[in-house]
C-alpha cells in the first residue's frame, strides 16, 4: 500500500517536472480540435469532406504546397514538401520532380518514385472513386519513374493551372504497404484505417465515432513538430461542442457558427480568426423531372427559376441569420477567388417583377393562393441537411417569401448521409447544399458544367449550356490570367443569368481558437496547412493534459 | 423452477418474434430500405455484392426472411454505411457502454424510487409528501431532453463538477493509470446515470407509493401493529418486501422504457453506446444497423422481462403471474 | 344504460371534491380551452412574418408576451397553435392505441388459451422493441409525416400495454357467475362481452388512456425536437423548443414556454389519471 502510493507521488512528479520544462520552452502539448461527425475516409484518394481532408493534409504531405497568396497559377510560391525541387520542360508538358532524400514514410521506409507513380495509379483507377479522378485524369497521360527519387508527370496540355492540379491531387501514398490491396476494396481494407503516411504526424489511434488521435513524428524530415499530440474529438451535438470549447476542453472549433460570435467575444480567453470564404451555399433546381429526360414541371423553365430567385430577398435573410457578416451569393463562385469580378451582378430582389414573371408564364393564382399552370401547381419541396442549423433556419424564410408570390415549398429535412442517394438518383425538387470550392476557379467545370458522374454530388440538377462550358474550359485552358478572367467572368455571366441555382450566401469561414494557441499566420483556405508549427504559449500548457508520453 | 424454463421458451419465441417484426417493418417502409441501403455510392462493389449474396435480395421475400434470420442466428448482422465496418463490429463496440450506463441508472433510480415511493407512503398525507409527490410528477412531465440539458446547463457547465459530454477526457486518458482510467469513465458517467437515474425513479417512486398504499391496508400489517411492532419495522420488515413484487414486475415493463431513455440520453450526452449509435443510424439510413439494434434491443428486453418475471417469483410464488 | 349519465356526474362530482384533481381538471380545461379556440385567442397567425430582421428574437413585452422566434414569429400563437398539433396528435394517438389495444386485448381474453398465448406473444414483441427508435426509424422513412401518420404511428407503439391490461381483466371475469349464466341463457358471445365485460373493462382503459396520453406528449416533443415532426412552418410544442437551445440564456423565453406548456399539461393528467385510477381501480390492475 505504501509502495504504491509512493510510487504515485513519484509518477505524478516526474510528470510535474516534465510539464515544467515543456511550459518552459513552449513545446509539446495535446492539441484538441472539435469536429462534429465522423471523418469517414482520410485516404488521400478517398476524402471528400473538409475535417476528413484537414487530417489527411496533415498525415500526408504532398509534393509542394501552395503558398500563402494562394496563387495557383505557374508554380510561384510554392514551397517544397516531399519533391525537394522541380524542373519544367521546355515546353512544358512535363515536370521533373525530384524528391527529397530524407522523406519516410511513418513505417521507417523511404519516400521513392515508385510511390509518386503508385499514388497516379491508384487515384484515376475507377475502382477507387476518387473524387480526384477526373480532375488527374483529364490533366496528365501518366506518370513516370526516372529513378528512386525522381519522377515525371507526363501532361496532355498546357494549362494556366497545370501545376497547381497535380500537386493538390496527386498525393504520393506508401506503394509498399497500399500495392496488395485490391483496389475495389480499398475503402473499407484495413489499411485505410491503420494510415502510414509522410506528414509531421502520424495516426495514433482511431477510434470510431469518438476521436482520431495524432501524435507528432518525431524524426520528419522537416523538422519535428512542436506540439506533441492533436485530437480531433468527434462531438455529435453542436451545443456540446460550443460548450465543451467554452469550457476549454476543446482548443480549435472549425467552421465556427457566426451566429455564437456574441458568446465567444465574452471570452476573453478565446479568439476569432476570418479566413477567406471559398464556400458558397445555394439551392440547386432539378431540371430535369427526377431522372427522366422530360423537364421539371416547375424548374423546367428559365423563367420560372429567375422569378422564383427574384422574390427572395437574399441581403436580409442572410442577415437574420448571420447578421452582417456574411457576404451574398452571386453566383457558383466566391469572392475570395482570383476570378472573381466585380461587374458580376446578382439576379436582383424584385417581388412584384416576381409576380409579373410568373403571371405572363401563365402561372394563375388559384384559391389557396398557390399558383397553377395546366393543372400542375407551382408546388415543390426542397432537401435541408439537419445537420446546417443555419440553413434550416433560412428555410422557413425561403417559405415564407415564396409564398408571397404563390409558390408553395415544403421543406424536408434529412440527415447528409442519406442525401447522397437521393442526388445520385436526382430524386428531389430542390436542394439547399453547399460546395467547398477551392482556390482555383476550375472547380466550376466540375461543378456545373458536365454531366453528373454517377455517385457524385455535382452538377445533380443537371445543368447543360454549351456556351457558358465553353466559355470555362476556355478560362481552364487560358495560358495567361488576364484572358482566363475573361472568360470565367462570361461564363459566369452566362449561368447566373440561366439561374439553374439560387446562390444564397457564402458561409463565412470563422476559425475559433483559444487564445493559449499560437499559430503562425493561418493559410485562407486550409487553417491547418501548418499545424507543425502551433504551439502552446510558454507556460499556458492546458491543466489537465500531463506532458506527453515518451512517443 | 419449471417456470423459469417455461419463460425462458417463450423469450426465446419473443425474440424470433421481434426480428421478424422489424424485417416486416424494415421492407414495409416505402421504398424497401434494406436493400436500398445497397445504392449508397460510397459502398464498394466488393461489400455490395457480399451484401447482395448474403441476403439474398432478388429472391423472393419468404427466402429472404430465412436468410435474414439465418444471419443473425450466425452473428452476421451486415454492414454498416455509415460507419464502414460490419455491424456486428459496432456493435460490439457499443454496447458494453450502454450496459454501464443503464445498469447504473436503472439501479440507482430503482433504488432511489423504492426508497422514495417508501417514505412518501410512510408520511402519506403530510405536506411534505404532497410537495415530494408533486417533484416527482413533474419530473416525470418533463420530457428527457429537457433533463439532460438541464442537467448539464447545471451541474456541468454552472456548477462544474462533473463534465459535459462523452464517455473518456480525450486529452489525458492514455496517460492516466489503470485507476486514473477508472476513475476518469465514472466522472464521466455521473451525470448521465444520473439523469437516467432520475428518470426511473420518478417512475418507480410513483408505482412504489401505489403498491405500498395497497399492501398498508392489509390485515397482516394491522396484526403486525397490533403486535407492538414499531412503525418503521412495520413499513420496512412487512409491508416492503410484499410491495416489492410490484416494482419487479414494473421491471418488465420499465425495461423497454429504459432503451429509448438511454437513447435519448446518450445523444445528448454524447454517450459512445447503443443508443447513441441508433439514433445516428436511423437518421443518416444506415438500416442494416438499426434493424440489428432493434432485434437486439428487443431481445435484451425479452431476456430481461423474463427474469425479472422469474425474480418477482422467486419473491412471491403465490402470485398469480399471467404472463 | 340508464345508469351511465349518473354514473359519469358522480364521477365528476368525485374528482372535484378533492382539491389537486379539481386544480388539475381545471388547468386542463384552460388548456384544451386556449388550444382549441387558438385561432381566435392568439393575436398572431404563428407563420406570419413582417420583418424578420426586425423582429427577431424579441424578449416577451407586451406586443409579444411570450417573444418572438428566429424568423421574428409571435411565440404566444405559436404555443397555442403548437398545442393543437401536440395534444391533437396525442388525442389521436390514444385514441388508436384504446381502439386496437381494447379489441386485442378482450379478444385475447376471450379466446382459448393457445390462441391467447399466441396473441400475447405478439403483444410482449412490440412491446420488446424500443419505442423511440421504432419511432425515430419509422419518422425518417416517411417523406411527409402529416399529423394524422405521427398519430398512428404513435399510438401503434403504445396499444401493447393497454391490450395487456384488457386482457387480464377479460379472463378473470369470465368465469364468474354472472357470465356464465348468461351464457347459459342463450346470449351470443359479443353480447357477453358487450354487456358484462366492456363495462367492467372500460374504468381500467380510461385511466391507461390517461396515463398513456401523459406519455405520448413527451415523446412527441422529443420526436419534433430531433426534427423528425412536422415539416416547417406548422408550429409544435417540440419544434419551438429547437429554436431557443442553441443559446438558452440569451433566448431564454424560446425554452422556457414551450417546455412550462408541456410539463404542465402532463402534469395536470396524470394528477388527474392517479386520481381516476383512485376512483375506478383501487386495485391497480390497470397498471
Amino acid at each position: 500500500m505504501r509502495r504504491t502510493i509512493l510510487h504515485r507521488l513519484s509518477i505524478a512528479l516526474v510528470f510535474a517536472v516534465a510539464a515544467c520544462r515543456g511550459e518552459g520552452t513552449g513545446a509539446g502539448g495535446t492539441l484538441v480540435v472539435g469536429i462534429p461527425a465522423e471523418p469517414e475516409k482520410i485516404l488521400p484518394p478517398l476524402y471528400n469532406e473538409t475535417m476528413a481532408r484537414a487530417i489527411s493534409e496533415v498525415v500526408y504531405d504532398k509534393l509542394a504546397d501552395i503558398g500563402p497568396e494562394l496563387n495557383t497559377v505557374g508554380d510561384v510560391g510554392y514551397a517544397p514538401r516531399l519533391a525537394q525541387r522541380w524542373e519544367w520542360s521546355r515546353d512544358s508538358l512535363q515536370i521533373v520532380f525530384h524528391l527529397d532524400p530524407r522523406a519516410r514514410w511513418h513505417d521507417g521506409v523511404p519516400v521513392r518514385a515508385e510511390d509518386v507513380r503508385f499514388a497516379w495509379q491508384v487515384t484515376v483507377d475507377t475502382a477507387v472513386a476518387s473524387p480526384k479522378a477526373s480532375t488527374l485524369g483529364d490533366e496528365l497521360d501518366s506518370v513516370t519513374v526516372r529513378d528512386s527519387l525522381t519522377a515525371v508527370a507526363w501532361y496532355k496540355r498546357r494549362t494556366a493551372e497545370q501545376f497547381h492540379q497535380v500537386v493538390n491531387n496527386l498525393i504520393p501514398l506508401p506503394a509498399h504497404l497500399l500495392a496488395q490491396v485490391p483496389r475495389d476494396s480499398l475503402a473499407t481494407s484495413a489499411a485505410a484505417r491503420a494510415l502510414v503516411g509522410s506528414g509531421p504526424f502520424r495516426v495514433v489511434k482511431w477510434a470510431t465515432g469518438q476521436s482520431v488521435e495524432l501524435a507528432a513524428d518525431t524524426a520528419h524530415y522537416r523538422g519535428r513538430p512542436k506540439l506533441d499530440r492533436v485530437i480531433f474529438l468527434i462531438v455529435g451535438e453542436t451545443s456540446t461542442l460550443l460548450a465543451k470549447f467554452y469550457g476549454g476542453e476543446l482548443d480549435v472549433v472549425d467552421n465556427f457558427p457566426a451566429g455564437d460570435v456574441p458568446e465567444l467575444r465574452k471570452h476573453a480567453d478565446l479568439r476569432l480568426t476570418t479566413l477567406g470564404s471559398f464556400s458558397y451555399n445555394y439551392i440547386v433546381f432539378n431540371l430535369f423531372d427526377g431522372a427522366s429526360d422530360r423537364p421539371h414541371p416547375v424548374f423546367g423553365d428559365r423563367g420560372v427559376r429567375r422569378a422564383l430567385t427574384m422574390a427572395l430577398d437574399r441581403d436580409a435573410m442572410v442577415r437574420n441569420v448571420f447578421g452582417d457578416v456574411v457576404a451574398t451569393g452571386i453566383g457558383p463562385l466566391t469572392h475570395a477567388q482570383w476570378s472573381y469580378d466585380p461587374s458580376l451582378t446578382p439576379i436582383p430582389f424584385d417581388t412584384a417583377a416576381a409576380r409579373k414573371t410568373l403571371d405572363s408564364l401563365g402561372w394563375r393564382a388559384g384559391a389557396d393562393g398557390v399558383r397553377a399552370k395546366n393543372g400542375h401547381k407551382l408546388a415543390f419541396s426542397m432537401i435541408v441537411p439537419a445537420s446546417s442549423k443555419a440553413r434550416l433556419q433560412l428555410a422557413p424564410l425561403i417559405q415564407a417569401q415564396w409564398k408571397q408570390v404563390g409558390a408553395q415549398l415544403d421543406v424536408v429535412s434529412q440527415e447528409p448521409r442519406a442525401i447522397g442517394p437521393l442526388m445520385s438518383k436526382h430524386a428531389f425538387d430542390a436542394i439547399f447544399g453547399g460546395l467547398t470550392a477551392s482556390p482555383s476557379p476550375s472547380g466550376v467545370h466540375d461543378a456545373w458544367a458536365v454531366a453528373p458522374a454517377p455517385g457524385s454530388a455535382y452538377n445533380v440538377g443537371r445543368y447543360v449550356n454549351a456556351a457558358f462550358a465553353a466559355q470555362v474550359d476556355s478560362g481552364i485552358g487560358a495560358t495567361t490570367v488576364p484572358a482566363a478572367k475573361t472568360h470565367f467572368r462570361d461564363a459566369m455571366r452566362l449561368i447566373i443569368g440561366d439561374a439553374p441555382a439560387v446562390w444564397m450566401y457564402e458561409p463565412p469561414n470563422l476559425l475559433a481558437t483559444g487564445t493559449r494557441v499560437q499559430t503562425p499566420p493561418l493559410r485562407r483556405d486550409a487553417w491547418w496547412a501548418n499545424l507543425e508549427q502551433w504551439s502552446f504559449a510558454p507556460g499556458a500548457t492546458p491543466a489537465r493534459a500531463p506532458a506527453a508520453k515518451a512517443p | 423452477m419449471r417456470f423459469a424454463l417455461r419463460r425462458a421458451g417463450q423469450a426465446a419465441i419473443v425474440i424470433v418474434a421481434v426480428a421478424t417484426l422489424a424485417f416486416v417493418l424494415i421492407h414495409l417502409a416505402p421504398g424497401d430500405p434494406f436493400p436500398t441501403a445497397l445504392d449508397d455510392p460510397s459502398l464498394t462493389d466488393a461489400v455490395r455484392a457480399r451484401l447482395r449474396a448474403q441476403f439474398g435480395f432478388d429472391r423472393p421475400l419468404f427466402e429472404q426472411y430465412l436468410r435474414f434470420l439465418w444471419n443473425y442466428l450466425r452473428g452476421d448482422f451486415g454492414w454498416s454505411v455509415a460507419r464502414n465496418m460490419p455491424v456486428a463490429t459496432a456493435i460490439a463496440d457499443a454496447l458494453p457502454r450502454t450496459v454501464l450506463l443503464m445498469a447504473t441508472g436503472l439501479v440507482a433510480g430503482t433504488a432511489g424510487g423504492v426508497a422514495l415511493g417508501t417514505w412518501q407512503a410512510a408520511r402519506r398525507g403530510s405536506g411534505a409528501e404532497r410537495l415530494v409527490g408533486l417533484g416527482a410528477v413533474v419530473v416525470y412531465a418533463v420530457p428527457e431532453f429537457l433533463l439532460a440539458m438541464g442537467m448539464i446547463a447545471l451541474f456541468a457547465l454552472r456548477l462544474r463538477w462533473f463534465p459535459m459530454s462523452g464517455i473518456v477526457d480525450a486529452r489525458s486518458h492514455d496517460a492516466l493509470g489503470a485507476a486514473g482510467r477508472a476513475a476518469d469513465v465514472l466522472r464521466h458517467l455521473a451525470l448521465p446515470a444520473a439523469t437516467l437515474a432520475l428518470v426511473v425513479a420518478a417512475s418507480v417512486s410513483r408505482y412504489h407509493r401505489a403498491a405500498m398504499l395497497a399492501v398498508l391496508p392489509e390485515d397482516y400489517i394491522r396484526t403486525a401493529r397490533a403486535k407492538g411492532l414499531s412503525e418503521r419495522d412495520v413499513v420496512l420488515r412487512h409491508a416492503l418486501p410484499n410491495a416489492m413484487g410490484a416494482v419487479l414486475a414494473l421491471g418488465g415493463l420499465l425495461i423497454p422504457a429504459l432503451f429509448g431513455g438511454a437513447a435519448v440520453i446518450e445523444k445528448f450526452f454524447d454517450w459512445p453506446g447503443m443508443g447513441r449509435l441508433m439514433f445516428n443510424a436511423a437518421l443518416g439510413r444506415d438500416y442494416h444497423l438499426v434493424v440489428a439494434g432493434v432485434v437486439l434491443s428487443g431481445a435484451l428486453v425479452a431476456a430481461g422481462t423474463a427474469i425479472a418475471d422469474v425474480v418477482a417469483a422467486a419473491f412471491d410464488p403465490a402470485q398469480e403471474l399471467d404472463a | 344504460m340508464s345508469t351511465e349519465p349518473r354514473a359519469t356526474r358522480d364521477l365528476l362530482r368525485a374528482l372535484a371534491a378533492d382539491a389537486p384533481s379539481r386544480s388539475a381538471l381545471v388547468t386542463l380545461a384552460l388548456v384544451a380551452g386556449a388550444v382549441a379556440l387558438a385561432p381566435f385567442v392568439a393575436p398572431y397567425d404563428p407563420n406570419a412574418m413582417r420583418d424578420f430582421v426586425r423582429d427577431q428574437f424579441l424578449a416577451p413585452s407586451w406586443s409579444h408576451p411570450f417573444g418572438t422566434d428566429s424568423a421574428g414569429r409571435d411565440v404566444l400563437s405559436r404555443v397555442l397553435h403548437g398545442g393543437r398539433v401536440s395534444l391533437g396528435v396525442a388525442t389521436l394517438a390514444v385514441a388508436v392505441s384504446v381502439l386496437f389495444g381494447t379489441l386485442w386485448g378482450a379478444a385475447a381474453g376471450y379466446a382459448n388459451r393457445a390462441v391467447d398465448d399466441v396473441m400475447m406473444r405478439c403483444t410482449d414483441a412490440v412491446m420488446a422493441l424500443p419505442r423511440i427508435l421504432l419511432l425515430i426509424l419509422v419518422a425518417s422513412v416517411l417523406r411527409e409525416p402529416t399529423a394524422a401518420a405521427l398519430a398512428l404511428l404513435l399510438g401503434v407503439t403504445s396499444w401493447p400495454a393497454m391490450s395487456r391490461v384488457v386482457r387480464a381483466e377479460v379472463r378473470a371475469l369470465r368465469s364468474r357467475d354472472y357470465v356464465i349464466a348468461s351464457q347459459a341463457l342463450g346470449a351470443t358471445w359479443w353480447r357477453r362481452l358487450r354487456t358484462h365485460l366492456l363495462p367492467a373493462v372500460l374504468p381500467l382503459v380510461i385511466v391507461n388512456a390517461t396515463l398513456a396520453f401523459a406519455s405520448v406528449i413527451p415523446l412527441e416533443a422529443t420526436l419534433s425536437f430531433l426534427g423528425l415532426g412536422l415539416h416547417p412552418p406548422t408550429p409544435s410544442w417540440g419544434n419551438i423548443l429547437l429554436d431557443g437551445t442553441d443559446q438558452v440564456a440569451a433566448h431564454w423565453w424560446l425554452v422556457l414556454f414551450p417546455a412550462l406548456a408541456i410539463v404542465v399539461t402532463v402534469v395536470a393528467v396524470t394528477a388527474l389519471g392517479d386520481r381516476l385510477q383512485q376512483l375506478l381501480d383501487p386495485r391497480g390492475a390497470a397498471l
